[in-house]
């Protein structure tokens, strides 16, 4: 990742665990979002939707799956469509 | 084109849809029992989101025409919205198409958009017919709306099947006791205080609430709270024994 998905990255991160309540501990780039770990559901993804519009600008209604997959895929798509 | 097409349909299909609602109100009339004075005030007054079970197709039609409820917006799935013999009256009628399998937040800022502008909306969080005299498991995203906004959740129980010419009951609740901002996580809150609305509902409608399948993710501890007032101010019928019954949590 370049600075500017890093940056967006930690970012994420930080409302992650200010939204959902994750625990900033556990919550790495890489670390599936949905998966046993952390346990986020689609209700989950639909208020990350809305706090990355609030934050960004950028609209992910509609978008595939994969791009939630952890905070990378999630910073890289922010940093691609801001 | 299109939208020349959209707006020379649209008057009539609203005027028929008006006269279709007269119909019904003769052929199906309503018996609407509130839970109070209070409740019929805030109902006839203010903006709400109600949530109703879904015994029979009809349903989708009857409620809105027949509720008495002015703007009233009701949520339909995609998969009926985007049928395409019925698509073109969707579009101009006071429908919201919803995506259940996606990751799709247009149903909630259409919704939104609704509910500040002074509608309501009607949802039927089941997501699908239930005709066999219980209450399936509702979809949490039915409370998204409600933790937006802060508009009050009114229960509304369709008692009984519907006969020509027969009063079909229609019971409205009072708003329910939620606390859908406190902290955590959004999902599990939602999933609690749907699963309090579901056993409100059950409760006022006298039937039993079985547990959601296993699969499906359920909140801990909901069944002893929702047993007692956090249920809601719900006139009437008791409280259903299952309602004691302990939830599993399936969270992963």
């Amino acid at each position: 990742m370049n600075e500017e998905t890093k940056a967006i990255a930690e970012r994420i991160k930080v409302l992650l665990n200010e939204n959902l309540g994750i625990d900033a501990d556990v919550l790495t780039d890489e670390i599936p979002l949905f998966g046993d770990e952390i346990g986020l559901d689609s209700i989950d993804s639909l208020e990350i939707i809305g706090f990355i519009d609030d934050e960004w600008g950028v609209q992910m209604t509609g978008v595939g799956k994969e791009h939630f997959y952890n905070v990378e895929s999630l910073a890289k798509y922010v940093a691609e469509h801001r | 084109m299109k939208k020349i097409g959209h707006i020379f349909l649209y008057v009539p299909v609203r005027i028929v849809y008006f006269f279709w609602g007269l119909w019904n109100r003769i052929l199906y009339p309503p018996r609407i029992r509130f839970a109070d004075r209070e409740t019929k005030r805030l109902f006839r007054k203010t903006p709400a989101i109600l949530i109703a079970n879904h015994t029979a197709h009809t349903d989708g039609y009857y409620l809105p025409q027949t509720l008495g409820k002015r703007r009233l917006y009701t949520y339909v799935t995609r998969k009926w919205y985007d049928k395409r013999s019925i698509h073109w009256l969707f579009t101009r009628l006071p429908y919201i198409p919803v995506d259940l399998t996606g990751l799709d937040t247009e149903w909630l800022a259409r919704g939104e958009s609704v509910l500040r502008s002074g509608g309501s909306i009607l949802i039927f969080p089941e997501g699908k017919l239930n005709a066999c005299g219980t209450l399936g498991a509702f979809h949490p995203g039915a409370l998204m709306l409600a933790r937006k906004t802060g508009v009050p959740v009114i229960p509304v129980a369709l008692v009984g099947e519907y006969r020509r010419f027969r009063r079909k009951t229609v019971l409205i609740g009072a708003p329910l006791a939620l606390d859908l901002s406190r902290r955590g996580r959004p999902s599990l809150i939602l999933r609690e205080e749907t699963e309090k609305c579901r056993l409100a509902l059950a409760s006022m409608l006298g039937i039993p609430a079985p547990l959601p399948a296993a699969d499906e993710k359920a909140p801990v501890g909901v069944a002893a709270k929702a047993a007692g007032a956090d249920a809601g101010a719900v006139s009437g019928a008791p409280v259903p024994n299952e309602a004691k019954r302990e939830l599993i949590t399936a969270i992963t």
